[in-house]
C-alpha cells in the first residue's frame, strides 16, 4: 500500500474527501436533526431510535450526495424527513404531545430557580402543545425553523417550495399559533 | 403592507434571531410582535441527547470511519494514513529531544560531581628557604642550598641529598650565611679569683649574635680542639701534663713529670691550673726531691702563689 502523503495526496476539490468531512458533518448536524425529531415525536426514546436510523440512511446513501445540487442540511434534512413519515406510517395514529413528555437533565439546570423551571416547562408544554394542533406543513415548517435551524431556502429545498412561500407559511403559522394560545388561556 | 410583506420582514427578523442577535421589540411593528415573541420562546426549546444515545452515536461513527477520526480534524486534503505518518515523526521528534535533554542534565551533573574533586587545597611549597631545625630535617626532596641572606641572621639547612636509589642522606647541619662562614667564640669558665677576661671581638657577621638565636648555636661557640691549634691540654691546667711541659702555664714546665717522684703534694691540689708553683713548693717539702727553686718559679713572681708556700713544707 503506497504511503500517501502531502505531496502524493489529491488536490483539494469542493467535494471533501468522504471518509473524513462525512464523519465532521455527521457531527456537527446531529444535535440538530434530534432537536427536530423530539419536536415531532411523542417520546424520547422514539426520537432516539429516529436519528440512529437518519444518519445510518444517510452513511449508506453517502455516495448519492451531491455538492452541485445542494447543500448537506438539506440532504440529511430530507433523510430525516422521509424517516420520519415512515415512522409515522408504522403507528397506526399519531398521538398528540404527551404533557408529561420527560424534561431532559440538560433543560432543568438551565433554570436556577424550582419555580421557574415550573414556569418554563409548563410554558414549553402549551407552547407544544399548540403546535401540534397544527397542520402538517405548518408543524413541518416550524420544527425545521426552529430545531433543524434551517434557512427559509433550506426549507424550501427540502419540502420542495420557494424561499418566498415558505416565509409566508411561517408567518400565518405562527399568526394562527399566537391565536391558538390566546383562545386556550382566555 | 401585504401578508407577503410581513412575511418577509418576519423572516429577516428570525434570521437576524436564530444568528444569536438581541430582537428589539421597540423597533418592531406591533403586527410582528406577537410572532416574534413565540419565535423566541420555540427557538428556546432545547432537546439534548442522553448519554446513551450519544454513546450509541459514537459507536455507530467508530464502526463507519475508524476510532482514529476525531471531532475536530482540520481538513488539510491529508489522508488518514498522512495524518498517522506526521504524528510518528513528531513522536520521534519529541523522543530525540527528550534523549538530549537528559543526556545534557547528566553531562553538566557529571562535571559538577567532578568539581569538588578537582578543587585542590594548595600545598606549601618545599623548598629551601625553610629553615629546619637541627635534628628534625623535613626536607625529603633533593634540595638545592641557595644562600640567602636573611634578616635574622645565620640560618641553618639540614639539607638531605636523596640517591637515585631513594636513600636520604643528611648531611652535616652548616650555617648558611652569604659568602662568610661563622667564628668560634671562646668561653672561658668563670673564675672568681682570676681577672675577667675580655671576650675577643664578635666577628664580623655577627657571630655572637647567631649564638643568641639559636640555642644550637653555643655548641658551635665552644672552643674545639682544632681551634687552639694545639693538641689541647691534656690534664686541664693540673700539672700532671705527662710531656712536661704544662700549656696552661709553659713558665713551671721542667720537662719532668711534677710528680714522678713521689706522692703530690697538697700543694697540687690547692692550686688550679695556674698554681705551678705551688706544685713546685710541695715538691720542695714534701718530696724531699729536687729543690723547686730551680730559677724557673716565678710564683712570687707572677703572684699565683699566696701564701701556700707555707704549706709547701719547707
Amino acid at each position: 500500500m503506497p504511503i500517501i502523503t502531502q505531496e502524493t495526496a489529491p488536490e483539494k476539490t469542493d467535494a471533501p474527501s468522504p471518509e473524513l468531512d462525512f464523519a465532521d458533518l455527521f457531527r456537527s448536524y446531529y444535535r440538530r436533526v434530534y432537536n427536530y425529531l423530539s419536536y415531532r415525536v411523542a417520546t424520547k426514546e422514539d426520537a432516539e431510535d429516529l436519528i440512529s436510523v437518519v444518519f445510518e440512511k444517510a452513511y449508506v446513501h453517502r455516495d448519492q450526495y451531491d455538492s452541485t445540487k445542494g447543500a448537506f442540511s438539506t440532504w440529511l434534512f430530507r433523510i430525516a424527513r422521509n424517516t420520519l413519515a415512515n415512522h409515522y406510517r408504522t403507528r397506526q395514529r399519531r398521538s398528540a404531545w404527551e404533557a408529561d413528555n420527560e424534561i431532559t437533565d440538560d433543560f432543568m439546570a438551565a433554570e436556577p430557580q424550582l419555580e421557574t423551571q415550573i414556569i418554563r416547562q409548563e410554558t414549553i408544554i402549551k407552547l407544544l402543545d399548540g403546535v401540534k394542533q397544527l397542520n402538517e406543513r405548518d408543524q413541518e415548517i416550524i420544527s425545521l425553523k426552529f430545531a433543524g435551524r434551517l434557512s427559509n431556502d433550506e426549507i424550501g429545498q427540502v419540502m420542495d417550495m420557494t424561499a418566498n412561500n415558505v416565509g409566508v407559511v411561517l408567518f400565518r403559522a405562527l399568526r394562527r399559533l399566537q391565536k391558538q394560545l390566546q383562545e386556550h388561556a382566555s | 403592507m401585504n401578508e407577503q410583506e410581513w412575511a418577509q420582514l418576519l423572516s429577516a427578523q428570525l434570521d437576524e434571531m436564530l444568528e444569536g442577535k438581541a430582537v428589539d421589540f421597540s423597533m418592531v411593528v406591533d403586527e410582528l410582535h406577537g410572532p416574534l415573541q413565540l419565535s423566541q420562546q420555540l427557538a428556546a426549546v432545547d432537546f439534548p441527547p442522553s448519554p446513551a444515545a450519544e454513546a450509541a452515536f459514537e459507536s455507530q461513527m467508530a464502526k463507519w470511519f475508524g476510532p482514529s477520526v476525531g471531532p475536530t480534524f482540520p481538513a488539510t486534503g491529508l489522508s488518514k494514513i498522512g495524518y498517522i505518518h506526521y504524528a510518528i515523526v513528531g513522536l520521534v521528534g519529541v523522543g530525540l529531544g527528550v534523549l538530549f535533554l537528559l543526556s545534557s542534565l547528566l553531562s553538566s551533573g557529571s562535571s559538577e560531581e567532578l568539581t569538588p574533586a578537582a578543587t585542590l587545597s594548595p600545598t606549601k611549597p618545599e623548598t629551601t628557604s625553610e629553615s629546619p631545625t637541627l635534628g628534625r630535617p623535613t626536607i625529603d626532596k633533593i634540595v638545592t642550598i641557595t644562600p640567602a641572606a636573611s634578616p635574622t641572621g645565620v640560618e641553618t639547612v639540614v639539607p638531605k641529598v636523596t640517591t637515585s636509589l631513594g636513600d636520604t642522606i643528611q648531611l652535616k647541619p652548616t650555617a648558611v650565611l652569604s659568602d662568610t662562614l661563622p667564628t668560634a667564640t671562646l668561653t672561658p669558665p668563670a673564675d672568681p679569683l682570676a681577672p675577667a677576661i675580655s671576650e675577643p671581638d664578635e666577628p664580623t657577621g655577627g657571630a655572637t649574635d647567631a649564638s643568641q638565636d639559636d640555642p644550637a648555636g653555643d655548641k658551635a661557640d665552644e672552643p674545639s680542639e682544632s681551634d687552639t691549634g694545639s693538641d689541647g691540654d691534656h690534664d686541664r691546667g693540673h700539672g700532671n701534663d705527662a710531656d712536661g711541659f704544662d700549656e696552661d702555664n709553659p713558665g713551671n714546665s721542667t720537662g719532668l713529670p711534677d710528680n714522678a717522684g713521689g706522692n703530690p703534694s697538697p700543694g697540687d691540689f690547692s692550686q688550679g691550673n695556674g698554681g705551678g708553683s705551688s706544685g713546685n713548693g710541695g715538691q720542695n717539702g714534701g718530696a724531699g726531691g729536687p729543690g723547686s727553686d730551680n730559677g724557673h718559679s716565678k710564683s712570687g713572681d707572677n703572684g699565683k702563689s699566696n701564701g701556700k708556700d707555707k704549706g709547701k713544707g719547707k
